[in-house]
This record gives structure tokens, C-alpha cells and sequence, in this order.
């Protein structure tokens, strides 16, 4: 690099590059740097860095200024005036999340067309924790709505630019990916969705349910009874996550109006938040014709 | 070392009896086994789970077998191992 223009070696010589940069390369020392036979680095004479991978042939400008700069691709590192040098991180992770299906992939909405006359929305997103990605700590997300019956293929794409994965902490929350994809439907809310990273909570839920005379138990001739029943927590903890429908039980009629039951039953997630998937429950029976205090129910959200 | 693995066998046994009971019980009711995120449970109330085992031959026969395995275990892993 002489007076302000960038040489190539051809072999035999020297020559102008051809293409010519887009900018004009400084001549000042150590403004130029190469690795391999294709990774180019230059500095401009306001100091801006220009990088190329293909030996040249095009250019791109990256954000920030330096003074002296070595190294190239993923091993670039530029000094400020200062003396200060820093790693430019041209190689970060991405993450894409990806959401298709259609109506048909929704149990409670199998009827072609899908639910006619309603819109489904379908919302996909890719995050990087600590101090997020290209798009901040709220990550990238793409939101796509269409009638009932359309097929949906979403896709986003989230930078980790504050992840150093070769010169950095590949631990640093910065690296960290969630991604997360739902729909819902415009007349019945949500339809599913889907987080990670996936993991698996398992608790003990308790709820208290009570049935207060109506309707009438439905009982068998072995005077088995079922009784719908309603949940019966404090505010605090409604919703609970083991909701309660209906209670077997003896057949208390003529003897109870009002019944009350502690349900036990054990509860698996496979996110760290969101609805509970619950075993048949146990019931224990607290209290007969006297309407017990709201209970404080296994509620985590 | 014996003791021990007695005390192992008649611990699991027992809970395997448990797990069974439960598992016999939540069959015979009605409702679904494993309630999902937007269902409401069906629980079944602890007094109707004698009237809902003892009197049941079917039932009875497979809590024996399981008792006849424990004890086929007990004499071959317990005793003679």
C-alpha cells in the first residue's frame, strides 16, 4: 500500500488491485493486515476498518475506528489510538427459530377450513441473554397473521454480537440462546407454543375443590358418586396448577351439601413456565357441610 | 449386607404395591389417567379406594403375583445370592 492505493502481488510484481477498494486505504503503518490468501484488512484514512474475505474482490466497512490493526477473519484485532487493542468479533452465533404448521396441527381446531372467518397468528423468536443480540435483550421476532386455513413457515434470525466465542467467554450469558414460537387463534386465544431452552420441572400440586349441592352427583348402583366441583384457592394462588373438574367420591346424598377436598396430584412441566400437565389426582376429604377458608394452592405460573 | 438388601426389597415392594393401587384405582375411574394443561382433573377420594381394590378378585390376583415375585426375589437375591 503506497500513497494512498492498495498493491496485490501477481507473482512477478506488483500492481494496482483490482478491483480498486471503495475507500481510500491509509498508508500509515500497520493499516493493513492479511491471513491466508483471502482475509483482508484495511484501514482507511479516517481509521475506519474494512474487511474482505474474498481477497479483494468486495469489501465490507465495520462499525468503529482503529489506528493499527493485525490479524483477519475470526483473528482480527485492531488497536485505538491509545494503544488500547480489541478483538473484532467478525464471527458470532445465530440462532434461527422456525415455526410451520397449519389449523390441522391444532387438536381443538381440526375442521377444515380451520375456524372460517378467524385469523390465526403465529409469533417466533430468537434471543441472546446477557446483553442480548443485534436486536437487543428483547431479541428478534417475526409475527405473521393470515386466515384460519393458511399454512405458516416463519422464520428469525438473531446475532449474537456480544458473543465472543473464540477470544471471549463462551459461558458469558451474552451466548446464551432462548427461542420461543406460539399461535393463537383470533376466537380461541391460544392453540400451543413452544420455548426452550427445554427443560423438565416436576411438583407436588395441591388444590383445594368444593362441591356446594348442585348439580346432583351422577352415582352408579355401587353408590359411587362423581361431583362437579370448583376450585377454592386464595387469590394469590388462582389459577392453581392442578384445576379441579369433578371428585369420585361415596355417595353423600342426604347427608352433605356441601362438600370440600384437599386433591394431591404430581405435576410435570417441560418449560420453566406455563401450564402443568397433572396425574389423576387424590382426594382427601376436609370438611362436610362447613365452607373451609380459601386454600393456598400450589400455584407457580 | 443381607440386612440390607431385605430392608431394599420390602421397601420397593411396598412401593410398588402403592404405585399399583394408584394405578388400578385411577384405571377404574373415569377421566383421563394424565390430565393435560387445559383440562380440569377428575380426583378420586382416598375412602373409595378400599371398595374400589378389596373387592376385586383381578385385583387381588395381581397384588399377589407381586408378592410372589417379591418373595421369589427375596429367596434368590436375599438368600441363596
Amino acid at each position: 500500500m503506497n500513497s494512498g492505493v492498495l498493491y496485490s502481488w501477481t507473482g512477478t510484481g506488483w500492481v494496482a488491485a483490482s478491483p480498486a477498494p471503495p475507500f481510500t486505504p491509509s498508508s500509515a503503518i500497520n493499516a493493513i493486515a492479511a491471513v491466508g490468501g483471502q482475509a483482508l484488512a484495511v484501514l482507511d484514512t479516517g481509521g475506519g476498518i474494512h474487511v474482505s474475505t474474498d481477497a479483494g474482490q468486495t469489501w465490507s466497512k465495520i462499525a468503529g475506528t482503529a489506528t493499527s490493526i493485525t490479524g483477519g477473519g475470526v483473528s482480527l484485532f485492531v488497536a485505538n489510538s491509545s494503544g488500547a487493542s480489541y478483538h473484532v468479533n467478525l464471527v458470532v452465533p445465530a440462532i434461527t427459530t422456525t415455526g410451520t404448521g397449519s389449523y390441522a396441527n391444532f387438536p381443538l381446531c381440526q375442521h377444515p377450513p380451520g375456524c372460517s372467518g378467524y385469523t390465526h397468528t403465529m409469533t417466533v423468536n430468537s434471543k441472546f441473554g446477557g446483553l442480548g443480540g443485534a436486536h437487543g435483550t428483547a431479541g428478534a421476532t417475526n409475527t405473521y397473521s393470515a386466515g384460519a386455513a393458511a399454512n405458516f413457515n416463519l422464520a428469525v434470525t438473531e446475532l449474537g454480537s456480544f458473543c465472543d466465542p473464540f477470544f471471549g467467554d463462551p459461558s458469558d450469558p451474552s451466548c446464551g440462546i432462548t427461542w420461543d414460537g406460539s399461535a393463537s387463534c383470533s376466537a380461541m386465544g391460544a392453540l400451543g407454543g413452544s420455548s426452550g431452552p427445554i427443560t423438565v420441572q416436576v411438583e407436588d400440586a395441591f388444590t383445594q375443590a368444593y362441591w356446594n349441592g348442585t348439580p346432583a352427583p351422577i352415582c352408579s348402583s355401587a353408590r359411587v358418586c362423581s361431583y362437579v366441583v370448583h376450585n377454592n384457592c386464595t387469590a394469590a394462588t388462582t389459577p392453581p396448577d392442578l384445576s379441579m373438574s369433578a371428585v369420585i367420591s361415596s355417595d353423600w346424598r342426604n347427608i352433605a351439601t356441601y362438600l370440600s377436598w384437599i386433591n394431591a396430584a404430581g405435576c410435570i412441566r417441560f418449560y420453566t413456565s406455563g401450564p402443568w400437565a397433572c396425574t389423576t389426582p387424590l382426594s382427601f376429604i376436609n370438611a362436610t357441610n362447613i365452607v373451609p377458608p380459601p386454600y393456598e394452592c400450589t400455584h407457580n405460573p | 449386607m443381607l440386612f440390607l438388601k431385605f430392608v431394599l426389597l420390602v421397601f420397593g415392594t411396598v412401593c410398588i404395591l402403592a404405585l399399583f393401587t394408584y394405578a388400578w384405582v385411577a384405571i377404574r375411574t373415569p377421566g383421563p389417567w394424565f390430565v393435560g394443561p387445559n383440562q380440569g382433573a377428575t380426583g378420586i377420594d382416598v375412602n373409595l379406594v378400599s371398595a374400589l381394590t378389596l373387592h376385586s378378585p383381578l385385583y387381588w390376583l395381581l397384588a399377589i403375583a407381586i408378592l410372589a415375585a417379591a418373595g421369589w426375589l427375596c429367596r434368590h437375591w436375599v438368600f441363596l445370592a
